[in-house]
């Protein structure tokens, strides 16, 4: 068994997109809708201002709203934690979607939901997903949460600070954000809106 | 607060007009199949045609979703049946709407066990009734589809085939409308409070609601509400409701597929 | 956690040479075309037989190593790999994106000769063989030649090809007006500046030694946004690894976000601030003593000067506060000499400031101490490889390059180029070239070639530029995409991608200076050909025959490289050759050389060859230009996901960012009733009128100056993703500032008023564009 999980450094992302481009090619995903994509947000007043880069994809959570909702079973858990995907059982139904808490999902235009899925082709070789490989500010870990010396698990452990995307609704994301550069960890949660 | 993308998350509406077209279909044929229960348990002299129409219904919500489905031409739908996914209300749903199907055709030959389709019609009819509101309340990350639409939805699936009934000049089914329509009221009302005096993001949503369709919304609302008032005049008393009822669910289906995530 | 990493890419790259995984199976139940419902998605291209070849990247000229993957005759992914300096293992968006430029069906497929009668840029064209195509250009060209002189003839280019057509075929030809927008339009005041600091220009890839350093200023350097892969990787690793980072800039970009300081300068004051920091430097005793005095010259001339320029004198000016001012001085000094303060690379920013601010920023790092030291500038040369035997050239070429000197064009029996006597430096200036065209002073000129630049996004004052080429005699194009001023031109010559094509070897200075070669992934698509074939087939036509002693490329490339040892062959395998450098000062001494060639040997301070010259010695401060009233200085800058105006048609690259907005401070926005992202008009102070552009109503720039994302804006139906969408701020710059030292155009002169309530233009999204042009 393993859980597989990335990490993504704040302090180090500029928000160049580099991630996004490569996972377009890397697994041909159709023009009009994203893998993954970069949201730039930014607080306070001039001067006093902070900027927060932040590439969103799938966070294969460990307990993931996709999931459960499929009425096929097109959509699961690999043993190795990477929320998956059966295309030649999905109907469509975009029940999937509705569920996802990050926008992560989409319908391909072949008539089958579509997401991040950690490249897994490139990990059952041994190599890195597509973004991490490519990243020119190395802000991206990827590995086995269950090995201590994984990259990942590495990164955790030297992080000042990890948060969670919406970590209110208990999905128990593996996508880890350390360094976030506002004091109070991510912005754009909630109770933080409208500052 | 400044946000800015590059390249943009799928926030795009997933359920377009076929999905709404398929959830006036499914109460009509989730409600038919309740009729048809009740019909067959109370020993009803229409109860052939009652399981009739649910089978007509039943199908053409099938088609429609065979037709609304991106995957329509990949035999991929009898997955629904191989796999076992009990917490997936689409799965409870199709399993329902089979199960009626099934047990009605055999209710309209009038052929095996009455006791069987009667138990089978008790569950698959419940589910399907169920269903719509189920899938939109799994989604706890969409704050208009809050756990209120668990009966909201049921009951105003109910009010739609009861209306329709009605105009079918079906006796037994004018002295409920009036009922459903203030139940269904009081719920509309349940809702729109919960949104209203809830946490930040459900506020967010009561004024998005408001912003998208609020005035359709309010006139649903009052559709439904003057049923009491209208009910002598008999094709309007049955339209009305039929009307409110359908703008009501098709706007929580449709502007309830928006999120908060990053707003 | 970086070792970790590298392992992982080590172990990828080493799969990379057996991905030979068998071609997935499609079940065909209906073979013959009949919809197959039980058919599977349709297989992914890693799944198939994926060769991979060497390349090196032309998405921006950055130029990063890369692996080009090809499956079913396709190109299908780019990656950067780790034997390269440039790429480490990495690419940015540009390069990631190649093979969408290469798929973009809006390119240019034919040769193409405007039909006889009709206007420049009315756009009516005829199909033409390559044949016929050069048959034209030669007729006109002799015709040219005979009535005003070979000189008549002018060459622009940008990207690798340039060298045949920006250096080569001028040479060759005999004209010494070629010139690249890559000098004067950007790097020639920083070159200049440091050829007579120095004694060396600064590479094409900036010499920071990123690893070292334990303290970075940035002014007005877009690190982040301006995505040169291998810097922007040692930058992030630097702030990773705890250097400490102030940015200076009007604008709270992408660097700023990560600065512990940001020091919002009012626009066009950064010399004054540099001035001042001389000024602490000097007066706290806080500066490299025993380094100034070691290694430099005119540090009493430069100490005297610098006294006027207080703290106090730069706050009223710059309205950065004295106490910040001192307090950063103090903090660089502390870590000197692992203190530096970067150049950048676009420079021509104000015109007659702008070697000025060069020079003064080029004295703080000396001050510092860290010139050729660790944690500073590091020193470097591009290695040697020999050129192909071939008859010496009638005319040395004079384009000079974007990281090179300026070249000293000496005695010829050609006439000078046009753009003689207009400043100091010794480069071309490209924006210099214009004038001569309208008015035939000092001599007409009656032909241009633009290869790979686009003169309506780079030079300034665009209408001047199409006066300019409606006076002209021959106007040839060579081009990937029908750009609009390739579709003003007489002849168009479609090139091939950097992705289907060999070009020369890319020889780069840098810590480690390398070799890099390109080599075809696919075959050019259409009619489309290389640049050095094109070069030659028109030199042949021309009677220069004799300059292309080579049959082929790889003859050429073959020939080259034995002078070094290896071969086309090796290099195939290879893609790249690292050389030891020489990055220090003291890996120099050990060798007894010095490495500054100045007249004197020393850094120089006070520069006797301008004295000489008349300008000043010393770097002075000399007030900015101030706009109208009510108008805005017009600031520019980059998209991570575009290269200049070379990208705005590349779907993936759109997709991520489709349109630019002006930048406009909140209170600005609230005083002019203008609402986020609501469209207005930008209209110059000579009443050019660009847009509608979206408003980008933000906190993060001044009140005083507002700013867009350069490259956008484009007037070319044929470009059916770029076309229309956004603002072009190159057609807003119809005045700039020559810079009398370097010949440079600063273009940052140029004021906007902001008006509001333009008309939604309602662009389709990219998305939508894509299919409808896989429709057509």
């Amino acid at each position: 068994m393993s859980r597989m999980a990335m990490a993504i450094d704040l302090a180090a992302c500029v928000g160049c997109a580099a991630c996004s481009v490569a996972c377009k090619h890397e697994n041909e995903v159709p023009i009009g809708v994203n893998r993954l994509w970069i949201r730039n947000t930014t607080i306070g007043t001039f001067p006093n201002l902070v900027t927060e880069f932040r590439p969103e994809q799938c966070l294969h959570c460990e307990n993931p709203p996709c999931v459960p909702v499929c009425p096929t079973g097109c959509c699961f858990v690999r043993a190795d934690g990477i929320v998956d995907i059966e295309p030649m059982k999905c109907i469509g139904c975009s029940a999937c979607i509705a569920a996802c808490p990050y926008d992560a999902r989409y319908m391909h235009p072949d008539g089958y939901v579509s997401k991040c899925d950690f490249c897994k082709h490139r990990v059952a070789k041994g190599e890195l997903p597509a973004c991490v490989t490519t990243c020119p500010t190395l802000c991206r870990s990827f590995g086995d949460l269950d090995d201590p010396n994984s990259d990942v698990s590495i990164a955790l452990r030297g992080a000042r600070r990890v948060d969670l995307l919406r970590p209110g609704l208990g999905t128990g994301p593996k996508l880890y954000y350390l360094n976030a550069p506002a004091k109070f960890g991510l912005v754009g949660e909630e109770g933080q809106r409208s500052s | 607060m400044m946000t800015e993308f590059y390249a943009l998350p799928n926030t795009e509406h997933f359920w377009h007009w076929p999905t709404l077209i398929h959830f006036f279909l499914v109460a009509m044929a989730g409600g038919a199949a309740v009729i048809t229960t009740i019909a067959l348990l109370t020993k009803h002299p229409k109860v052939r045609t009652y399981a009739l129409v649910t089978m007509v219904l039943i199908v053409l919500d099938l088609i429609t979703l065979w037709i609304e489905s991106p995957a329509r031409f990949r035999f991929t739908h009898v997955w629904i049946f191989l796999s076992f996914a009990p917490a997936a209300p689409i799965w409870l749903g199709a399993w329902g709407l089979s199960v009626s199907l099934v047990a009605s055709f055999f209710v309209w030959l009038q052929k095996g066990p009455r006791a069987l389709w009667a138990t089978l019609l008790i569950i698959g009819s419940a589910l399907a009734l169920v269903y719509p509101g189920l899938a939109l309340a799994a989604n706890i990350n969409r704050p208009l589809w809050t756990p209120v639409v668990l009966i909201l939805f049921p009951l105003t699936g109910m009010l739609t085939v009861i209306s329709i009934a009605h105009l079918l000049k079906q006796d037994w089914a004018k002295r409920w409308i009036a009922p459903l329509s203030l139940a269904s009221v009081a719920m509309v009302i349940v809702y729109l409070a919960g949104l209203a005096m809830g946490g930040t993001e459900a506020r967010m949503a009561f004024d998005y609601l408001m912003g998208h369709g609020g005035l359709l919304f309010a006139l649903g609302l009052v559709l439904m509400a003057i049923v009491p008032v209208i009910r002598r005049v008999p094709v309007v008393a049955a339209l009305v409701p039929l009307a409110g009822a359908t703008i009501i669910r098709s706007l929580i289906v449709e502007v309830g597929q928006i999120q908060f995530f990053g707003f | 956690m970086k070792l970790g990493r590298r392992d992982f890419i080590k172990l990828s790259c080493a799969t990379v040479g057996a991905l030979a995984v068998g071609s997935t199976a499609k079940a065909q139940l209906f073979p013959g075309g009949f919809p197959n419902p039980f058919r599977p998605p349709p297989g992914k291209w890693f799944e198939g037989d994926v060769t991979t070849s060497y390349s090196y990247c032309e998405m921006c000229f950055w130029k990063c190593g890369m692996k080009v993957s090809v499956e079913g005759g396709k190109v299908r992914k780019v990656d950067g790999y780790l034997e390269n300096p440039k790429s480490r293992g990495m690419l940015c968006p540009r390069g990631q994106a190649a093979p969408a430029t290469t798929y973009d069906p809006d390119r240019l497929k034919k040769p193409l000769i405007r039909v006889e009668g009709s206007e420049r840029g009315a756009g009516q064209y005829r199909e033409a063989s390559w044949d016929e195509a050069f048959d034209y250009i030669a007729e006109k060209m002799f015709a040219i030649r005979d009535e005003h002189g070979t000189e008549s003839v002018a060459f622009m280019g940008h990207g690798t090809g340039d060298e045949w057509f920006a250096s080569y075929l001028p040479g060759a030809w005999g004209t010494p007006n070629a010139a690249k927008p890559s000098v004067s339009l950007c790097t020639a005041p920083r070159e200049t500046a440091s050829v007579y600091t120095f004694g060396r220009g600064i590479a094409g890839h900036e010499q920071i030694d990123w690893d070292e350093t334990d303290y970075i200023v940035l002014i007005g350097h877009h690190i982040g946004e301006d995505t040169h892969n291998t810097q922007l990787q040692q930058f992030a690793q630097a702030l990773t690894r705890g250097a400490k980072l102030v940015v200076v800039d009007p604008r709270f970009s992408v660097a700023a976000a990560k600065a512990k300081d940001w020091l919002p300068i009012k626009p066009a004051t950064d010399t004054a601030l540099l001035l001042a920091w001389i000024n602490v430097l000097i007066e706290e005793e806080i500066y490299d003593a025993e380094y100034v005095e070691k290694y430099t010259l005119g540090f009493e001339q430069l100490a005297e000067h610098a006294a006027q320029y207080t703290p106090e004198w730069a706050e009223a000016i710059t309205e950065i506060p004295a106490d910040t001012i001192r307090r950063i001085a103090r903090e660089m000094a502390a870590h000197a000499p692992r203190a530096v303060l970067p150049v950048g690379r676009h420079v021509v920013w104000y015109g007659h400031d702008d070697s000025h601010r060069m020079r003064a920023l080029y004295f703080v790092n000396i001050l510092l101490g860290n010139y050729g030291m660790p944690g500073g500038y590091y020193l470097c040369d591009a290695p040697i490889v020999d050129t192909f035997p071939a008859p010496e050239l009638p005319l040395a070429p004079a384009a000079g390059g974007c990281g090179g000197g300026p070249v000293e064009v000496g005695d010829s029996p050609f006439r000078p180029s046009v753009d003689r006597g207009k400043f100091f430096g010794t480069a071309t200036s490209v924006q210099e070239f214009i004038e001569p065209m309208i008015t035939g002073e000092p001599y007409p000129v009656k032909g241009l070639f633009a290869y790979g630049v686009n003169i309506f996004h780079s030079i300034p004052m665009v209408e001047r530029t199409k006066e300019a080429l409606r006076h002209l005699d021959l106007y040839v194009a060579i081009d990937i995409l029908p750009m609009e001023h390739v579709m003003w031109a007489d002849v168009i010559l479609p090139e091939c991608t950097f992705l289907e094509r060999h070009d020369d070897l890319n020889l780069v200075a840098h810590k480690t200076p390398f070799i890099q070669a390109r080599f075809p992934a696919v075959e050019p698509m259409y009619d489309s050909k290389p640049a050095w074939w094109i070069a030659r087939e028109l030199g042949i036509k021309l009677g220069l025959g004799e300059y292309f002693p080579w049959e082929n490329i790889e003859e050429y490339l073959d020939r080259r490289l034995s002078s070094i040892g290896s071969s086309l062959e090796a290099m195939a395998e290879q893609g790249t050759i690292v050389r030891r450098g020489r990055p220090y000062i003291a890996d120099w001494e050990r060798l007894n050389r010095n490495p500054f060639d100045t007249p004197s040997g020393q850094l120089e301070f006070y520069s006797e060859r301008f004295a000489e010259a008349g300008l000043d010695p010393l770097p002075v401060f000399i007030d900015p230009m101030e706009g109208p009233s009510g108008y805005y200085r017009l600031l520019y800058g980059r998209s991570p996901v575009h290269t200049f105006a070379r990208t705005h048609n590349n779907a993936v690259l759109m997709e991520m960012d489709s349109e630019n907005s002006v930048w406009l401070n909140t209170r600005e926005a609230e005083r002019l009733g203008v609402s986020h992202r609501e469209y207005v008009y930008l209209e110059n102070q000579d009443g050019v009128v660009e847009g509608p552009v979206r408003a980008n109503v933000t906190e993060r720039i001044r009140q005083d100056c507002v700013y867009i994302t350069h490259g956008y804006g484009h007037k070319a139906p044929l470009m059916k993703l770029a076309n229309g969408r956004g603002a072009s701020d190159t057609h807003l710059q119809t005045r700039y500032d020559l810079d009398p030292y370097s010949g440079g155009a600063g273009l940052r002169n140029n004021w906007v008023r902001i008006v509001p309530g333009a008309p939604d233009p309602q662009h389709k999204s990219i998305a939508q564009l894509v299919r409808e042009r896989s429709q057509a």
